[in-house]
């Protein structure tokens, strides 16, 4: 993450929010080692109201830093939700077993809901491409809409319900691979790769330690539902920095190597997540910077790009580039937004299939 | 965009670039190079259709394709300098491959890579255009008028069928026109740039100022001629006209090629003068043509008559230009002395000669006796200037038949010498016809045989311009005499010396200029003209030397040089050789009138005096604007500080070569930056310009971080870089 030098936070109603991200984010560091940037993007989904994608191995440490997460969270009110929940799918999980069932009670003759897994703040679906497409879509709609339906009884889930799945990106055979539209709820997808060589070390060291909970307060609930809120009204996003997105999402859109382009929601879904980026480093407006830094992770699951064409990343990359330039050479100009429409760059002549 | 055209669209595109190919390489290399030439034109097209499709990078093609040509160049030279290679296979071979190959591969290389790149950027399109015109413009600047003679092979093969080739190669240069035009216009997928007619207008200043010498002093004199007689200009020239002169001109050349360099300088079929020459005396030569002699051809090699090489014989011809008074050897000199009762022979005349165009040796009216040095009376439109005196004759050949022919102080090798031929018994049978013509008293008077001989040659050859170049490798007269007898000068003197010779009369083809007598008219001056290039034949005669006996043909295909020469412009350049000017007006000639090349200059200067403040104030304006961004923070108002201060900062960054790069952003040039100040400045000015606003620090920290932000960054950096820096104008233009 940015190492240049932060501002103190001068702005108050962003004191609170950034305390409870640094508070959150120093919990998760002392629990899971070598992966701070991993970290600060669960942060900032978290706080984005997002979901996380997370692409990897197994034994990657990601159950240790959902668990972390949710042992990080209290319930100021009491509320009978578990701070943290794993599923592991599987192909013959039902959709029951994740949002729970209606059971016939015979001292009242009535039907009472048990609560499934999916009752939690943090909420792990451990290979979420292993079950069948009817538990996953059950899974996503909980996601997007933040309710369950049993029965044709539509419960709703806590406002911090929070999902970090995983899956395989190897081992695919008998898999249910996430089609794209299901791709779209999810806030990020995190590529994680093995950590460092002085982080692993500093995993076997910190084994004992690890295991004792941190001295770090904990993080209420509603300071992360209130973070939301401050957030989203104190953390600036100039008008230049939504132009920049179109502009990039546009270019995107043109470009030779990409078959379905951004849709408006990924933009949509940007700006908080880009104002909770400024949020954790302090910042009360939003940059250039956390535009470059979010875009792959929040576009490049969202776009199709053709055969051949490379990773997806690279070519975000590549259609953000100009507008972001043109975005940083605005600043020079003063704080008037710029009304220049940004024009793609020239798109070589198309000689040949790319593949 | 990224449609793709039919592979016939492609095809104008060979073709131009193949005639492009030939035009340039006819004249390098040998014919097995111009044919690798055009497969390598071939083989570009379609390696360039190939590669089109695939992601090269073009700097990296072209980085390669020029390292290969280097390579091939190298491979080529190394070859052709080995002994060893040239005498395992021969150096003719070798030269036929390593040409080959640097040709063929060489075409390749450099024309894939442009196709390439013309496929994918509009500019290199006019780069492509501006090579095919260049290349085709300098083809022609040699040969303007459309008098277009080259590829020989294509010239020989229409003339030798009575074709004129000049419709032919207007043709030609249409079809080429339009193919260029099509090609072009097929490829164009970008919108037309601003670009394409500011490099055509580069290359046309380019070909104007890197032509050879030679040919803008060629212009120059044509300019010269021209002056003054426009209605000339005007005045339609005859259909093959032009590349007929041309053609003249061109087998001169060729003729004196392993002896000297022609008399006049061959170009374009426009009449132009070479030379003027002041008579000092009233004189008409009684055969009614000036011939002015600058070489003789009289040794026998088998195939042709050639100049002698050993330098004992013709010793009349040959003299270098003088640099101080020379007698020139004549074995017999006319007797100039008027004997009493008798009709003068011959007298001495004096004349001053001033040439407009280079020339290898002096001429002179014949017999030259005498050359001097003559100060040029104007370097800026005379070459070079002498005087001659020659012994002119008073009597025609008629009167001369009694004398005998030949030398009396002559050993019988020069005897040899003038009489050798090519031992046909044809020539002898045709001399021996014409003599059968004269009357019986005749018959016997050696140099009445002569006249027999003129007089049958008169009769049965026509003069014809149209007919093939008479090369140093074959024999002018046998196709000529024993064919159609169509020919020009240079046949109809071979065969008159041959024929002579056969009747054992001592004779050789003097080479030079002859200008009809009529031409001078009441003046002094006789202009010679670029059209006036001549060869006669000449008889040796007892006691006076050689005199000409000139073949003139009663029929007449084309006619010589028909356009009179103007009589002011002879008059006007007489009186400018002699230095004194014609008119007030003429001591400043008009503008046009000097050197092409100079007057470019001149307006070049002329330009860049106009230019020169533009560009100072410039220089100055800018390094003002330097300044001022600068100082701007001292002085801005307290909302503008963050970006003036900022900018201040990166301005002192770019002077020390520290600048963001394209796409990075803000925050991580800061962290580039070895100074934590420019990553506060960095910040203020983000929270300025993005965020809700910027920290309220005073304009003494603003002004107390810029300076830190250069002292610190200049830390890092070698003074030399910091000077560059500071006097570099421009080091904040990119600045952003």
């Amino acid at each position: 993450m940015a190492t240049y030098p932060q501002a103190p936070v001068a702005v108050h109603p962003l004191a609170g929010p950034y305390d409870t991200a640094q508070v959150l984010r120093r919990r998760l560091r002392a629990a899971v080692k070598g992966r701070d940037e991993v970290i600060d993007l669960i942060i900032v989904a978290l706080l984005a109201d997002g979901h996380v994608l997370l692409e990897d191995y197994p034994g990657s440490g990601k159950t240790t830093l959902a668990k972390a997460l949710g042992e990080s969270v209290t319930d100021a009110e009491g509320q009978h939700i578990a701070a943290f929940r794993r599923v592991q799918f599987t192909p013959d999980l039902l959709p029951s077993d994740v949002s729970g069932v209606s059971v016939f009670d015979v001292s009242t003759s009535r039907f009472e809901f048990r609560p499934g897994p999916i009752f939690a703040h943090v909420l792990l679906a451990d290979e979420i491409n292993r079950t069948s497409p009817k538990v996953q879509s059950a899974m996503l709609e909980a996601m997007a809409e933040k309710q369950v339906t049993v029965d044709n009884h539509t419960y709703p889930l806590d406002a911090f319900f929070f999902v970090i799945a995983t899956q395989n990106p190897r081992d695919l055979a008998g898999t249910y691979p996430l089609p794209v539209a299901q791709l779209d709820r999810f806030l990020f997808k995190i590529n994680m790769d093995y950590i460092g060589r002085e982080a692993e070390i500093d995993v076997l060291a910190t084994r004992k330690a690890r295991r004792s909970a941190p001295d770090e307060p904990l993080v209420t609930r509603d300071a992360i539902v209130e973070a939301r809120v401050a957030m989203e009204e104190h953390v600036h996003v100039d008008p230049r920095i939504q132009t920049c997105l179109v502009d990039a999402a546009r270019n995107l859109r043109a470009h030779k190597k990409v078959l379905q382009g951004l849709s408006t929601r990924s933009l949509v879904l940007m700006i908080p997540a880009l104002q909770a980026l400024a949020l954790l480093q302090g910042r009360d407006y939003v940059t250039s910077k956390d535009i470059e830094y979010l875009a792959p992770y929040v576009f490049g699951h969202r776009l199709v790009v053709a055969p051949g064409a490379g990773d997806a990343k690279a070519v975000v990359m590549e259609g953000l580039k100009g507008p972001l330039e043109v975005l940083t050479r605005s600043t020079m100009a003063g704080a008037v937004a710029p009304a220049v429409p940004q024009t793609p760059p020239p798109i070589p002549p198309q000689n040949g299939n790319w593949g | 965009m990224g449609h793709e055209r039919s592979i016939w669209w492609k095809i104008p595109g060979v073709i131009v670039w193949m005639a492009a190919l030939l035009v340039l390489a006819i004249d390098f290399t040998s014919t097995a190079g111009t044919v690798a030439a055009l497969c390598g034109v071939a083989a570009a097209f379609y390696a360039a259709t190939r590669t089109a499709a695939m992601p090269v990078r073009l700097g990296r093609l072209w980085l390669m394709s020029l390292g290969a040509l280097g390579v091939i160049a190298l491979l080529g030279y190394l070859m052709r300098e080995n002994a060893t290679l040239a005498k395992v296979f021969g150096s003719p071979a070798v030269y036929t491959f390593t040409e080959t190959a640097s040709w063929g591969i060489g075409t390749l290389l450099l024309l894939a890579p442009l196709l390439i790149s013309a496929s994918r950027y509009a500019s290199f399109l006019s780069v492509e255009a501006a090579l095919l015109v260049g290349v085709f413009a300098s083809a022609f600047a040699a040969h303007r008028d459309g008098s277009v003679h080259r590829p020989y092979f294509v010239t020989d093969w229409l003339l030798e069928r009575n074709i004129d080739p000049l419709p032919f190669f207007l043709m030609a240069g249409a079809i080429l026109g339009g193919m260029l035009i099509v090609w072009l216009v097929s490829r164009r997928t970008a919108k037309r740039s601003l670009f394409d007619p500011l490099l055509l207008v580069a290359m046309i200043l380019g070909l104007l100022l890197f032509l050879p010498d030679g040919k803008i002093r060629q212009l120059n004199a044509w300019a010269a001629a021209g002056n003054g007689e426009k209605e000339q200009k005007q005045k339609p020239q005859g259909g093959g006209r032009g590349g007929s002169d041309q053609k003249m001109k061109e087998q001169k050349q060729e003729q004196n090629q392993n002896q000297d360099p022609n008399p006049s300088n061959g170009s374009g079929g426009k009449s132009f003068p070479v030379a003027v020459v002041n008579l000092h005396d009233d004189y008409n030569p009684p055969y009614g043509t000036f011939y002015f002699r600058q070489d003789a051809l009289s040794t026998w090699n088998g195939k042709r008559l050639v100049r002698d090489a050993s330098g004992k014989l013709d010793t009349d011809v040959g003299i270098p230009f003088p640099a101080e008074a020379v007698d020139v050897p004549l074995r017999d000199r006319a007797d100039t002395v008027q004997q009493a009762g008798r009709k003068r022979v011959a007298h001495r005349m004096k004349t001053t000669v001033a040439l407009m165009t280079p020339h290898s040796k002096p001429f002179a009216l014949v017999d030259a006796a005498r050359f001097e040095p003559a100060p040029n009376p104007d370097p800026k439109r005379f070459e070079r200037a002498y005087k001659a005196e020659s012994i002119v004759l008073d009597t025609d050949f008629r009167d001369l038949l009694e004398r005998a022919a030949g030398s009396d102080k002559w050993t019988p090798e020069i005897w040899t010498h003038y009489t050798q031929m090519p031992e046909d018994p044809r020539y002898r049978k045709i001399a021996e016809e014409a003599r059968a013509a004269l009357p019986a008293h005749l018959r016997n008077v050696t140099l009445a045989q002569a006249l027999a001989v003129k007089y049958w040659l008169d009769k049965n050859t026509t003069y014809n311009l149209n007919v093939p170049r008479a090369d140093d490798e074959s024999d002018p007269v046998e196709k000529f005499l024993f064919g159609d007898r169509n020919g020009y000068c240079v046949h109809l003197a071979h065969s008159a010396a041959y024929l002579f010779r056969s009747l054992g009369l001592p004779a050789r083809v003097s080479v030079g200029y002859a200008v009809d007598a009529r031409q001078r008219g009441s003046g002094s001056a006789v202009l010679i003209r670029n059209g006036d290039a001549h060869a006669w034949p000449e008889v040796y005669v007892r006691g006076l030397g050689w005199v000409a006996l000139d073949i003139t043909p009663e029929k007449v295909a084309t006619p010589p040089q028909q356009d009179k020469a103007d009589p002011e412009l002879q008059r006007m350049l007489g009186e400018m050789a002699r230095n004194t000017p014609a008119s007030p007006k003429e001591e400043n000639p008009p503008p046009g009138d000097g050197d092409v090349r100079k007057a470019f200059l001149e307006a070049l200067w002329a330009l860049s005096k106009m230019l020169a403040p533009l560009v100072a104030t410039t220089i100055v304006a800018l390094y003002l604007m330097k300044v001022w961004r600068r100082l701007e923070p001292r002085f801005c108002s307290e909302s503008q500080l963050p970006v003036a201060a900022y900018r201040a900062a990166l301005d002192n960054l770019s002077d020390l070569g520290l600048a963001r790069s394209f796409g990075a952003s803000r925050e991580e040039f800061a962290m580039a930056v070895p100074s934590p100040e420019f990553a506060q400045l960095t910040d203020a000015h983000m929270r300025h310009s993005l965020g809700a606003g910027a920290p309220s620090w005073t304009r003494a920290k603003y002004l107390e971080l810029t300076r830190a932000v250069s002292a610190k960054a200049a830390e890092s950096v070698p003074w030399w870089r910091r000077a560059i820096g500071i006097a570099n104008p421009l080091s904040w233009w990119r600045v952003s």
